[in-house]
């Protein structure tokens, strides 16, 4: 049995906002084995990022409820105080690519410095050293050494997202979290980082969490793919399984849904939008857009384990239905 | 509407010692038939934009000609109202192309009334018949409204219905769906299929994402650094590409298949030109995997390969 290297329990991010509280990540549970990827996919507005930006603790201003487990390696991290997760965890074992972190390099700062400048911080290393370390990261992500001089303008958006991914690279974290990073680049540019990233996961044996939008590509690299609707993940499990046989009516939608280029299939649509995450419905959150819903769907359902590491979250695969 | 040999070049700075001139679109050729539906695709900055909105005269072309209804309109300087009535765009971002400040009803009569309809009760049936027709319904309900009311599916929405009010023949659409959630894409794509058909529009689908043409066009141009590389119907590209650059589109879109992280995508390396300074010869030949010696000498030429079927590379002789 591969050990856990994060494991996630009833892990709630409520933002208190002037119309209401916004429940954004509400109760989600998920396990990732070391070594694999976790794809997290859904539509905009239904909590990724902020699960996100939750594991990581990046917690903005107006956070009302942050609550749960989040256990890195069976070490609860949710309890750290700030100060030592910024000192301990953060970017050391837990390292982030932000959504447009291309687009956020500082003009002004040569990329070989930014990539290095964690390093001289965070270890005290002075800056020859830091900046080897950095040509190492380079070499590791396809860049020649000259790149280490260059300024952002001179690169383009494919380069500056293997800057940014150097950047999370470069403390040698356990886990990589990417949030949405090729979703402003261009298909070719795409499928290069992508296979930059399962090179990273094959060689270096790194976990990662992948979030997008785009169901098939997270299939390109993912080995667990959640489900997420309105807050919650409604489908977790293995990808073969999910992807291939999904049971919550919502992923069943969303998979249909995707046009495909090698199969004829006409893509399926979902009438509808996504609930508001400051009153969401009390029952099933998907209850008004599911073509399966009975009575029961008022209530709120519960985790249904299907086998082993698959679970879903509807009414239709709980007992005595 | 016909194109033929279009250039538009930008002019980014004059000076004494000549100029610096992006050739956004270098030479397009192409065609658009009531019914059909013809798919640009191409990455960003390969000028399928800048050759949408030149087909609309909403940017001056530099050279080539356009025709519609057998008018040459290239460089026509006179009254537009009349083709604006018959040409129409929908934009990408429903966000941004809608003013805030005014409510449906405000933002669907503009168009019928700068275009010279003054009776209201033509205009509210007008606008009534063309929200069931995007299945905006009831369409009372919408009229009141403000854009920020409606989801992004519904704003996309009322850019199509704005863009039927004038019964356009001729319609852009420039990348409709990439600013709205995947499992809506497919509904407006449908929707707006359906209304083409009905309606025997001519329409150019500008789109950076060669899954969805298969199913909502009828021909396919590819486009590459200003230039199409290959052109003919849908089916036929994308069952048998023959342009390097097209297959390479078409292997870097993953299929949902859980096998895929097992195995490495082809890609091709480097990135697009600049279109200040493309390249000599076949504007691809740096990064094609099969380039030979004539590649970086000779520009090669769009030929038909099978019938209908056009390609400019110069492994087709």
């Amino acid at each position: 049995m591969v050990k856990n290297i994060l494991e996630v329990r009833d892990l709630y991010l409520y933002y208190k906002t002037y119309k209401g509280i916004v429940q954004a990540v509400d109760g989600i549970s998920f396990n990732i084995p070391e070594g694999q990827t976790l794809g997290i996919v859904g539509e905009s507005g239904c909590g990724k990022s902020s699960t996100a930006n939750t594991i990581i603790r990046l917690l903005p201003k107006n956070t009302y409820k942050y609550e749960g487990s989040i256990k890195l390696n069976g070490e609860e991290i949710t309890t750290i105080p700030m100060d030592e997760f910024r000192r301990t965890i953060r970017w050391r074992k837990v390292a982030m690519v932000f959504q447009g972190a291309m687009n956020s390099l500082n003009p002004v700062l040569k990329v070989g410095f930014q990539v290095a400048e964690p390093l001289i911080v965070h270890l005290g290393m002075d800056k020859s050293e830091a900046l080897d370390r950095a040509r190492q990261v380079f070499e590791k992500i396809g860049l020649t050494p000259a790149f280490l001089d260059r300024y952002p303008h001179e690169l383009s958006g494919g380069m500056r997202q293997r800057i940014v991914i150097a950047m999370a690279m470069i403390m040698n974290p356990q886990l990589l979290i990417l949030d949405e990073p090729t979703s402003a680049l261009d298909v070719s540019i795409q499928a290069q980082i992508m296979n930059l990233l399962k090179s990273l996961k094959k060689e270096y044996h790194l976990s990662m969490i992948f979030i997008t939008h785009d169901i098939a590509l997270a299939s390109d690299i993912s080995d667990l793919l959640a489900v997420m609707y309105a807050g919650e993940i409604v489908e977790y499990g293995p990808i073969e399984e999910v992807l291939l046989n999904p049971q919550h009516p919502y992923a069943q939608k969303l998979i249909a849904s995707i046009p495909r280029l090698r199969e004829d299939k006409e893509p399926e649509f979902l009438p509808g939008n996504p609930p508001g995450l400051i009153n969401p419905p009390k029952g099933c959150r998907f209850a008004s857009r599911c073509p399966y819903r009975f009575e029961k769907c008022s209530e709120a359902p519960d985790l249904v384990w299907i086998n082993g590491n698959h679970y879903v979250k509807c009414h239709l695969y709980s007992e005595g239905k | 509407m016909k194109l033929e040999n279009l250039k538009t070049y930008y002019i980014l700075r004059k000076g004494l010692f000549g100029r610096l001139v992006v050739k956004a679109v270098d030479g397009v050729t192409l065609e658009f038939k009531a019914g059909e539906i013809t798919a640009v695709v191409g990455e960003s900055g390969c000028g399928k934009t800048t050759l949408g909105r030149t087909s609309l005269k909403l940017i001056e072309p530099t050279d080539g000609k356009i025709i519609f209804e057998d008018r040459d309109i290239t460089h026509y300087k006179g009254d537009m109202k009349w083709f604006r009535k018959k040409a129409q765009i929908i934009f990408q971002d429903p966000f941004q192309s809608l003013n805030p400040y005014h409510s449906i009803y405000e933002i669907l009569s503009e168009p019928l009334v700068v275009l010279g309809e003054k009776d209201r009760s033509v205009i509210d049936e007008k606008i009534i018949s063309v929200l069931n027709e995007v299945k905006m319904t009831p369409p009372e309900e919408y009229l009141t409204k403000y854009p920020h009311m409606l989801s992004g599916g519904q704003r996309q929405r009322i850019c199509i219905a704005r863009a039927l009010l004038v019964d356009p023949i001729y319609l852009v659409a420039d990348e409709p769906v990439s600013m709205i959630d995947a499992s809506s894409r497919a509904e407006i794509l449908t929707m707006f299929r359906n209304i083409q058909k009905e309606r025997d529009l001519a329409v150019m689908y500008i789109t950076h994402d060669i899954a969805t043409t298969k199913y909502f066009s009828d021909l396919i141009a590819v486009m590459y650094a200003g230039k199409i590389v290959e052109y003919g119907p849908t089916k036929k590209v994308l069952k048998n590409p023959l342009h390097p650059y097209t297959q390479a589109l078409i292997d870097a879109v993953p299929d949902p298949d859980p096998n895929n992280r097992f195995r490495m995508r082809p890609v091709v390396p480097g990135e697009p030109p600049n279109p200040i300074n493309p390249p000599p010869g076949c504007r691809f030949h740096p990064r094609c995997p099969k380039r030979f010696e004539p590649c970086d000498k000779e520009e090669p030429v769009l030929k038909e390969v099978e019938s209908g079927h056009y390609v400019a590379c110069h492994l087709f002789k």
